[in-house]
């Protein structure tokens, strides 16, 4: 992969270990030097809108903190240590052993210093997860491969209404925790039960019985495509890959969908979206004035990851009826994966068609309002891409003012709004950022 | 042979004697100190901290006109997007314009591990030149590129020729030492080496010509004005508003100031040797770049503890004072300053008397702030240190004189011994390492920043703001005690009935 200017994302370890973090009574072991552990919790932190140290994260991340020595002898004596020290000091339930650049570059055999505590009561495991491996995205697909393949059994008699929703990413999707908790309501209106590994209702049970799952849900084109497909034959489980829906037309379009893979009964299922609807319409009809009065439509340029991009132009395109121009994707795929992202787009059937570009060095974003500005401020008649709305970053502030747009942040990172419960998936959330969305453009009053 | 002469800088571990994990009294700790008993010293349970990388760039990300390249893999840095906003406001106090902190990942993959990454660092730095046009180029060489070996002077060095940019290495491993102040030096060896630190005739000034009727009385004027200029030393963890306030009271005594090197337009590093004095804020910040500087170009400089406190204040201003020959004017300035803060502090030391308090954090700044809440009234149980050496040698030797039963844990962090000290002395507020403030808090302690860029700390009006603060805080700690009983830290029982200390080993490693 070639250089990037302001990367909205971190290495595999600092993926691992935001996702690691973020779930229920789960304890990392870094197997790094002292920095990669707080500076990787620092990246995440920094950029999700302030996504906490949590149960067991930040500098309370045990870590083996090898030195100079280590990597010139070797670290693996240092880390057992680290381990049996670990399980001394943390309450855990399961402990994680992840590796970096370092120790995988020396060869250090993590796999090899968890053997010895394979007696233990809590499980050890170890995962492999050297920073040169890839970025952070990467990261969460090696610990959800590793989960399948040394803790999550394989289990023969499936749940019928057990569903596993993967492909909403820790930290670098801002808003994971709001938007699969308001998934996990809608699915349990409709009979099923859903692990979401990810929100705060979760405990370690609803990792060890995701193998007993009949259905994996991948709301990721790309992250952790692959693992699904070999967890497919390893443990049994189905998958079927969806855009995030955000709002009450993609959350229908999504559950009709949904209802083609997994047994749901159709008239609860018309029930629950005949009621839906009419609350969320209900909501849009007290803003409806606000908005016709202002004149609020515009045009948009969305700046997302390539799990954010999509669902959020759809929404823009779908419900709000802006017109998005141009939607940018920030990550650094490989050929495959931007393939897989021009067809999916291609396919979507959006009014005003917008244009795809890839793009990951930030400073490019806004290059080309730069050259179609008008030559002439006193130009009298101009078409100009006004009025503007970015849904990007938080990077795009200098974008935004460059071309006089109003920004609101949603991709990561975002520093400039703490994320608590906040969420865009669903009807709730579809509410949610139709309201943030406008707040920024009365924000002034 | 300098230090600077060579390419890469030493770290703190070999340059001083340092470490990084103690727990005891102050009398032992510089017992400990003497005999060189710190070094080696270290736990078998620890969590992670930070590295040199990481404040290596809060240094260099504040210098405007420039671009950082991070030569690694792409999550080394990546935690730079919280510095942006402070370097922003940063940049906003002290009156610079600048638009986004610009940096890039030269990403080093699988591939790169192999086959090196020094074609990478190569492309990257004409990149970072022809796309922004910088007028320095910082290149923090992380970890992976020094394991795998690549030679990244070599590869500056070929291409100093083709680019109008200064490009500055800054060797930066994380895995070379466990002293994250070795970043100090790292930064400063990166400066010394690569920047100009001298005017220029004719860019920067007109030589006198001594045929000038004018040139003794310009001369003269020249060489007042340099007698009088000092160099103020400044640091991420010191902010605009410490800043603007030593700067108040050095221009009190009628000096000049400048301060440098955060914040520092690349041109006005030119300007570092015009002056009479270069003043330090902390002792163990700046020694590497002041004792090269002294023996290169001749500048004194003085290293007297940190301006925080009542006295620590006063014996700072007097000590700049001697220098200059102005200690009976700083005298009247300090007494005059005194009295005005004493009247104001008066009602705050009614409200904060007696709160026993725990500090954590850097090493100068924990010791130099308890003798300050010790001057408001407050009850010091307790200091931790993030690392310890001889530098800190002279305020420790203070410290035990004043508090000889205050237990001190040189500890970066380690929020596990951190949580298990508070349980035991349940104190009524810290005042903590950014990174440490959250488990004080979940532990139902209320705590204050020990430093933040946008707050003040140093000289009077810094002890005043902070009793100001403190008098806040410990109003209404509702938050910290709601939370301390719903959220479950992620010890087991049986630590918190351990020794602190209990991890704690000598083994030579």
């Amino acid at each position: 992969m070639s250089q990037i200017e302001r990367p909205r994302f971190s290495c595999v370890l600092g993926g691992a270990l935001a996702t690691l973090t973020s779930l229920p009574r789960v304890a990392p072991i870094v197997h790094a030097s002292a920095g990669c552990g707080g500076n990787l919790f620092t990246a995440a932190y920094s950029g999700s809108g302030y996504l906490g140290v949590g149960y067991c994260g930040g500098q309370g991340l045990p870590s083996s903190n090898i030195g100079e020595s280590d990597v010139v002898f070797g670290g693996t004596e240092r880390l057992s240590e680290q381990i049996r020290t670990t399980l001394e000091v943390i309450d855990a339930d399961l402990f994680v052993v992840t590796s970096s650049c370092m120790t995988d570059i020396i060869a250090d055999d993590i796999g090899g210093a968890v053997q010895e505590f394979k007696e233990n009561q809590k499980p050890v495991i170890a995962i492999e997860t050297g920073g040169f491996k890839g970025n952070s995205y990467h990261g969460y697909e090696l610990v959800i491969e590793g989960l399948f393949k040394d803790y999550i059994k394989n289990v023969e008699t499936k749940d019928k209404k057990l569903i596993n929703i993967f492909g909403v990413i820790p930290a670098y999707d801002p808003f994971f925790r709001g938007d699969l908790e308001e998934i996990k309501s809608i699915l349990e209106r409709l009979g099923l039960k859903v692990n979401t590994f990810f929100t705060n209702d979760q405990t370690i049970e609803n990792v060890k019985s995701a193998g007993e799952a009949a259905l994996n849900i991948s709301f990721s084109q790309i992250y952790g495509r692959e693992v699904l497909e070999s967890i497919e034959k390893t443990h049994k489980i189905p998958y079927m890959v969806a855009d995030l829906p955000i709002g009450a037309i993609a959350t229908r379009e999504f559950l009709y969908e949904l209802s083609k893979k997994i047994k749901i009964n159709k008239k609860i299922l018309e029930q629950v979206l005949t009621e839906k609807f009419s609350i969320y319409y209900k909501y849009i009809d007290r803003a409806l004035d606000l908005y016709a009065d202002s004149d609020f439509q515009q045009y948009a340029i969305v700046v997302a990851n390539a799990n954010g991009a999509i669902p959020y132009t759809k929404f823009l395109a779908e419900e709000l009826g802006w017109i998005p121009k141009y939607v940018y994707i920030t990550d650094d795929l490989k050929e495959n994966q931007k393939q897989i992202l021009v067809n999916h787009f291609n396919s979507l059937d959006i009014i005003t068609k917008p244009e795809l570009i890839f793009e990951t060095d930030t400073s490019k974003i806004g290059e080309r309002f730069l050259k179609s500005r008008p030559q002439f401020l006193s130009d009298r008649y101009v078409d100009q891409f006004s009025p503007a709305y970015i849904l990007g970053s938080t990077l795009e502030k200098d974008f935004a003012n460059s071309i006089n747009a109003k920004l609101l942040s949603v991709s990561f990172p975002i520093t400039n709004r703490l994320i608590i419960d906040r969420g865009y998936a669903g009807f709730r959330g579809g509410l949610h950022l139709f309201e943030d969305i406008i707040n920024i453009l009365v924000g002034g009053r | 042979m300098s230090y600077v002469d060579n390419r890469i800088p030493p770290v703190r571990e070999t340059r001083l004697k340092t470490g990084i994990t103690f727990g005891g009294c102050a009398g032992e700790l510089l017992d400990c100190s003497q005999k060189g008993c710190l070094i080696g010293c270290d736990r078998s349970f620890t969590q992670t901290i930070s590295c040199q990388l990481f404040l290596a760039l809060q240094m260099v990300l504040t210098i405007p006109n420039a671009v950082t390249i991070m030569h690694g893999p792409v999550g080394c840095g990546a935690q730079t997007h919280l510095v942006d906003f402070s370097v922003r406001s940063g940049s906003q106090q002290r009156g610079i314009k600048r638009g986004p902190l610009i940096w890039t990942s030269t990403n080093l993959d699988e591939t790169d591990v192999i086959g090196g990454g020094e074609k990478k660092l190569y492309d990257a730095i004409l990149h970072a030149e022809r796309e922004f046009a910088p007028q320095v180029i910082f290149v923090a060489s992380t970890c992976t590129p020094n394991i795998i070996g690549d030679d990244v002077d070599e590869v500056v060095n070929s291409l100093r020729n083709q680019v109008h940019a200064k490009i500055v290495p800054l060797h930066c491993p994380g895995f070379k030492t466990k002293i994250v102040a070795s970043a100090y030096d790292t930064v400063y060896h990166g400066l010394l080496k690569y920047l100009d630190l001298e005017l220029k005739p004719y860019v920067d000034f007109i030589p006198l010509n001594p045929y000038d009727p004018t040139y003794e009385i310009e001369a003269k004027k020249y060489e007042y004005k340099k007698a009088h200029t000092v160099n103020l030393l400044n640091a991420s963890s010191i902010g605009a508003p410490d800043e603007f306030e030593l700067i108040r009271l050095l221009k009190a005594l009628d000096l000049n100031v400048n301060v440098y090197t955060e914040y520092t337009r690349p041109d006005d590093f030119r300007l570092f040797t015009q002056a009479a004095l270069n003043i330090s804020m902390c002792n163990v910040h700046d020694d590497y770049l002041l004792e090269y500087v002294e023996e290169k170009y001749g500048i004194p400089y003085m290293i007297h503890n940190m301006p925080v406190g009542i006295d620590n204040t006063k014996q700072w201003l007097l000590h700049v004072a001697e220098r200059f020959g102005l200690e009976e004017r700083a005298k009247a300035i300090i007494e005059d300053e005194e009295k005005q803060l004493n009247v104001a502090l008066e009602p705050l030391k009614k409200q904060i008397k007696g709160k026993r308090v725990l500090l954590s954090g850097g090493v100068i700044r924990v010791a130099s702030t308890a003798m300050l809440l010790d001057e408001l009234g407050l009850d010091i149980i307790s200091v931790r240190p993030y690392h310890y050496d001889n530098l800190s040698d002279p305020i420790y030797k203070k410290f035990n004189e004043r508090f000889p039963n205050v237990s001190v844990n040189v500890a970066s962090n380690q929020a596990f011994e951190l949580v298990n000290i508070l349980k035991r002395e349940k104190p009524d507020i810290c005042l903590a390492h950014s990174a440490s403030n959250v488990w004080i808090a979940k532990t139902g302690v209320v705590s204050i920043p020990l430093f933040s860029p946008g707050a003040n700390y140093f000289g009077y009006t810094g002890a005043y703001e902070l009793a100001r603060r403190i008098a806040r805080a410990v109003q209404n700690t509702s938050l910290q005690k709601h939370a301390a009983e719903n959220i479950k830290l992620p010890f087991n029982q049986s630590w918190y009935e351990q020794d602190p200390y209990h991890y704690i080993n000598q083994k030579e490693r």
